[in-house]
């Protein structure tokens, strides 16, 4: 393996070895503490724009798999690791990670000294950028000073025509703002018919298909950036159908209620924190990934009120309108990977579309 | 439930080591009954382990009783003590049994008595495999097919059904070693009568073996308002059909798929609920790679060596948080200090590290026990290695184990002929690990060494890559940048020596001179995410370094290391307690070990931990950081003793006496120890230990020890005076024993003068009811002076004439007509006669 370099605005320069994609790449530099899944993590559409690095040592052990992709195309900008396996063994996992990251032109680099990353993103307690390089010189910092990183990150992920995932059951439609499969792989369990929409979907076009709910998807990057016109379009649809949403979806639906989303000074993607759910006083660990969050000091003032919380910092991780069968949470209750103690979210988002459909 | 009415508990202990278990019970009894104690709750222990570390801990332990485990024991401790509260997770199985016996009689019912951890149900659950197999059944966990039957033609036609391989087991087995695999009907006749005998139910189980599936170990915690996280999932290198104990084991798990790992989470949960235990559970899984199909195989609701493993590698505190989940408290409300962050007891562990755990055998003890290795354990000890990378991690275990180096060790398989290789791949023996490199070397494909031998891939790649680094490392002699690359991934001095043909201390010297030195990580169990410190540290050839030196003097106290034969975990035991009486005397303990059982590593008795193998290249790295006033060293780390005594270092260098063995030679001899305490100017008469030779203990040769010894009054004053005289001779202090053999009832002939072995000394200083450990520590730190040590001795009571009776692994390890002698000891009872 060739000489790599991970290098910061700040002049900092982490020496490892280059695999995946041998290009020259820049984003925001971010961690997971995630100890299963690698392939999903990188699969995951809400690394857009990002460098992601592993706290778990040894990435690649299980190889590539053929039915555990989140997303078809990923985005992510690179992908950091302490000890890179590469392994492929059979037609399941014919695709090592290394072959993988290179098909999909997503560059990673090894053997660096990923604990002290993690010590530096948080001491710097705001996003950092970074780049893999192949010569850590004043060139390569002067392009990583000069870049600026998109903030069409929505746009560049979601799907721009609508497709559908037929069922017999529930028709939901998915709002797409950067869509992880395991949402899909849900509705499927559940036997939903399922329309995907672009995000630029007006409420008519959403309405149009009669659907029993909707689905607003993960995804990535800041929900200030998006249309306002896309609150009003959920402001209209909660109104009408029974509203599920997710990750940016759950930051969109709180902002289209009034409340306000901020920047996390540090990232936080793991699956090990206690989470409260506020109602029955339980405990569950979920997978949870992004760098935005509620305001807590601004839901007061809306109809929502808080359905988790994240014990560690307080943080809202779920929140419900007191008028409409609308509900959302932060973390990723489809696991894909990470655990599964909330899947049964999607069960509660059928019944709330079932006692809608007896209303009727 | 609320526990808040619990003011004191029985804790059942685990008795002698064996083949199944060895301090890890201790060192949790020990940090649990710590916790205890800070809540208010009394603690009322019983054991018979003399090497037991929780006994002697008078500061923990209100009450500790030294019985052997049986009911009526049991019973006239609770009609002595009362307490409010069993606690039987903390004894093994036995315990479990023990408590169910208790339960049976009523006496929990009569008195009030509440069991901690289990409900009673559960009790009789995990005590009663088709009990457990039924409820589980009935909450859809997946399980194997499991029949009962009491005859051989039964047996038959299940195993027909169920087609070969089968397990036969015993129901309510006498012993331990009572499961077979059987391949063929010819095997299935012997196996069943021989498990019917051993059944107390004369029942046995018929089950359909899980050969070759891929085995789990699941750690998780629940707290009794229902709240549970998973500690840490462990995956075994080898396949079922290889006891979980023999095998190298990964934390975290290396080959396993989310969905895989999501899904046995979700069963380990529902078991755990459904069983209603309230502290940790360690679950088993068989998982099929093939179609991620599994089945739970084992269930077990207490402390042993996996719970011991979860906690030294994720760093976090699971005896402490269990104490507190027993009192009744939640896991949301438990506060782990100033060093976590708030609510730390519940965030699930995350590791940015990879612990690799390996087996240590007996065989050198026994060269006669079977190599091969099969569902029984036959492993005595364990260490592990703490690394960045999969192939870090088991060099530096490899390197703990303080075997041969790896290098002569694969020399031995070189000369291994093709069919011999093969057979040690079909039927692996120990050390199998040696053998699969030199399968890769001879150009074996991955597919067929993971046909022949049902381990993942992934392990060949990790496997061919540590081949190919030591070929590099040949080749590149004395070159910098291939030493940076072997440090890197965890080769020791010892091994880049023998392979460039130098000395270690030579490497040493070279890495010095390109500044690769360690550097050192805090295992903190958040994967960095936040700042918590659990004072556990292993080396790392990277950027950072997270290690500074403790501000106070401190003590440096390298660890006896894995349990072997002859020593148990006496050796476990002497380090404990002299790093008791170091803090006492306000020194900082730092210690050097690698067995993630040992009860030195916890938390009430370590202030830091260095989990690194005790080699020269470590310790004189870590004496360069602390800079440690004491500095103590087993005995049997001679290599280390020697580079010490080559290098320039700071504080003083004390031997821990752990060589030192009873001196039987035959059985027929009888032998009179005088023990001493010599402080380098006086020596103090400990009283006298000789071996007894009677009909109760004939299988056990004369291994077993009396104090005080049966010496006629005359003799006993003659024979003190003569041991006096020749300890005074000895240029070091410490504790000493001369040893008289008895040739005629007056005649005593002097054999020798030497240290008193650590296994005699737990037992003595239990007989005598006095910490010697304590008195040497203090003598060899200069903190003692004549009048003190007088008074100290003065305190002592005559407790009565104790026993001292050792257990030997010749059943466990199959050694047919096995000879008892000191170095084969396992484990040992000790007790007070009437």
């Amino acid at each position: 393996m060739a000489a790599r370099y991970l290098i910061f605005e700040d002049g900092t320069v982490f020496a490892g070895e280059g695999f995946g994609a041998p290009a020259v790449t820049f984003g925001e530099v971010v961690f997971n503490t995630s100890m299963t899944g690698y392939q999903e993590i990188i699969t995951n559409q809400i690394y857009n724009n990002q460098l992601l690095v592993f706290t778990q040592p040894n990435i690649g052990s299980t190889g590539i798999q053929r039915n555990i992709y989140e997303t078809i195309v990923p985005t992510i900008k690179g992908v950091v690791v302490r000890s890179l396996s590469n392994v492929a063994t059979n037609n399941v996992r014919r695709l090592t990670l290394d072959q993988y990251l290179k098909q999909m032109n997503i560059p990673g680099i090894t053997n660096v000294d990923t604990r002290a990353i993690v010590h530096k993103l948080r001491a710097a307690q705001k996003p950092l950028k970074g780049s893999i390089v192949p010569v850590p010189d004043d060139h390569a910092f002067d392009q990583l000073h000069a870049t600026v990183l998109t903030s069409q990150q929505v746009a560049q992920v979601a799907t721009p025509k609508p497709y559908p995932n037929p069922g017999v059951g529930k028709s939901v439609v998915v709002i797409d703002f950067g869509l992880k499969n395991g949402v899909l792989r849900q509705l499927s369990r559940r036997k939903c018919n399922v329309t995907v929409l672009p995000y630029t979907a007006t409420t008519d076009e959403i309405l149009r298909l009669d659907p029993d709910g909707v689905v607003l998807s993960t995804g990535p990057g800041d929900p200030n950036r998006l249309k306002s016109s896309i609150l009003a379009t959920i402001r209209e649809v909660e109104a009408r159908v029974p509203l599920f949403a997710i990750g940016l979806g759950h930051e969109l639906f709180a902002m289209a209620n009034g409340a306000k989303v901020n920047r996390q000074p540090v990232e936080h993607h793991g699956m090990n924190h206690p989470l409260r759910e506020v109602i029955t006083d339980h405990i569950v660990y979920a997978t949870q990934g992004g760098g935005y969050q509620v305001d807590p000091t601004t839901v007061d003032r809306t109809k929502l009120f808080v359905t988790y919380v994240d014990m560690l910092d307080n943080s809202i991780q779920g929140l419900r309108h007191r008028e409409y069968p609308a509900f959302s949470v932060q973390f990723f209750p489809d696991g894909a990977p990470g655990p599964d103690e909330t899947n049964a979210l999607f069960d509660e988002f059928i019944d709330v579309m079932n006692r809608k459909e007896a209303q009727r | 439930m609320n526990n808040s009415d619990v003011h004191s508990v029985l804790i059942i202990g685990a008795g002698a080591n064996d083949i199944q278990h060895g301090d890890e019970v201790d060192a949790a009894t020990f940090q649990i009954a710590t916790e205890f104690t800070k809540m208010g709750i009394h603690t009322i222990f019983v054991d018979d382990n003399p090497f037991s570390v929780s006994l002697e801990s008078h500061d923990v332990i209100d009450h500790s009783c030294i019985e052997a485990l049986t009911v009526e024991n049991l019973l006239a401790v609770i009609n002595r003590y009362k307490p409010h509260a069993i606690l039987p997770t903390l004894g093994n199985r036995r315990a479990f049994e023990l408590t169910q016996r208790l339960m049976d009689k009523g006496v929990l019912r009569e008195k009030g008595i509440r069991l901690l951890g289990t409900p009673e149900a559960t009790i009789h659950q995990i005590n009663n495999p088709v009990l457990l197999s039924r409820t589980l059944h009935s909450m859809d966990a997946p399980m194997k097919s499991i029949a009962t039957v009491n005859n051989y033609q039964d047996a038959l036609r299940e195993a027909n059904q169920l087609g070969y391989p089968v397990i036969i087991r015993s129901v309510l087995p006498k012993s331990n070693s009572t499961r077979r695999i059987v391949h063929d009907r010819r095997e299935l006749a012997a196996a069943v009568q021989n498990c019917l005998k051993q059944s107390r139910a004369e029942q046995v189980l018929v089950q359909q073996s899980l050969a070759g599936y891929k085995e789990i170990e699941v750690v998780v915690q629940r707290d009794q308002s229902g709240t549970m996280m998973m500690l840490a999932m462990v995956e075994d290198m080898d396949p079922i059909g290889i006891h979980a104990g023999d095998s190298v084991a990964f934390n975290p798990p290396q080959t396993l798929l989310d969905r895989q790992i999501q899904d046995m989470r979700d069963t380990a949960f529902a078991i755990t609920r459904k069983l209603r235990i309230v502290g940790v559970n360690h679950v088993q899984f068989a998982l099929n790679p093939a179609n991620d199909r599994f089945y739970v195989i084992k269930n077990s609701p207490y402390f042993d060596r996996m719970t011991s493993f979860v906690a030294q590698s994720t760093g976090y505190p699971v005896a402490k948080v269990c104490a507190q989940l027993y009192a009744g408290r939640l896991l949301r409300d438990i506060d782990l200090g100033a060093d976590y962050i708030h609510h730390a007891a519940l965030v699930e562990p995350t590791m940015d590290h990879i612990a690799a755990r390996v087996p240590l055998w007996g065989f050198h003890e026994l060269p006669e026990a079977d190599r091969q290795l099969a569902t029984e354990k036959k492993s005595v000890g364990t260490v592990f290695g703490v690394g960045r990378s999969p192939i870090e991690a088991v060099f530096k275990a490899i390197e703990a184990t303080h075997r041969q180096s790896t290098d002569t060790r694969l020399h031995e398989q070189e000369k291994l002929s093709d069919d011999e290789l093969v057979v040690k791949l079909v039927h692996p023996e120990a050390g199998r690990l040696f053998t699969l490199i030199e399968a890769m070397r001879r150009g074996y494909s991955v597919e067929e060494l993971t046909e022949m031998t049902k381990i993942d891939p992934f392990y060949f790649d990790q496997i061919n890559r540590m081949r190919l680094l030591i070929e590099d490392v040949i080749v590149h002699r004395q070159k910098e940048p291939m030493l940076a690359e072997a440090k890197y991934y965890g080769l020791s001095n010892q091994l880049i020596a023998h392979l460039w043909a130098t000395s270690p201390e030579q490497v040493y010297r070279m890495a010095e001179d390109h500044q690769l030195m360690a550097k050192y990580k805090e295992i903190e169990p958040s994967g960095g995410e936040f700042t918590q410190h659990t004072h556990s540290f292993y080396a790392a050839f990277e950027d950072e370094n997270e290690v500074r030196k403790t501000a106070q003097p401190s003590a440096l106290v390298v660890g006896t290391g894995g349990l072997r034969l002859g020593l148990s975990n006496a050796g476990d035991y002497f380090v404990a307690m002299m790093m008791r009486q170091l803090h006492v005397d306000g020194f900082h303990t730092i210690v050097v070990n690698s067995n993630p059982g040992s009860v030195n590593l916890s938390y009430p008795l370590a202030d830091k931990r260095y989990l690194e193998p005790a080699t020269a290249e470590n310790i004189l790295q870590i004496i360069r950081i602390e800079q440690p006033r004491f500095l103590f060293v087993p005995a049997s780390y001679t290599e280390l003793l020697t580079a010490l005594g080559k290098s320039e270092i700071s504080g003083r260098v004390v031997v821990i006496p752990d060589t030192s063995r009873s001196q039987l030679i035959n059985p027929d001899q009888r032998l009179v120890s005088y023990n001493f305490l010599y402080d380098g100017k006086y020596a103090y008469p400990l009283g006298a230990t000789s071996n007894i030779h009677d009909q109760d203990h004939a299988d056990l040769g004369s291994t077993v020890v009396q104090y005080p010894a049966a010496v006629n009054g005359p003799y006993n004053q003659e024979l003190t005076e003569r041991g006096l005289t020749d300890v005074l001779k000895e240029e070091r202090p410490g504790l000493y024993q001369v040893i008289f053999e008895q040739l005629a009832s007056d005649n005593y002939v002097k054999r020798r003068v030497q240290e008193v072995p650590l296994t005699e000394l737990a037992f003595l200083s239990k007989a005598l009811r006095l910490d010697l450990t304590a008195l040497f520590t203090r003598i060899v730190t200069g903190q003692v002076n004549a009048d003190q040590i007088n008074d100290f001795l003065k305190r002592e009571e005559t407790a009565g004439t104790a026993l001292y009776q050792p257990s030997f692994p010749f059943k466990a390890l199959h050694v047919a007509g096995g000879q008892p002698t000191a170095n084969k000891i396992i484990g040992a009872q000790i007790h007070f006669l009437e």
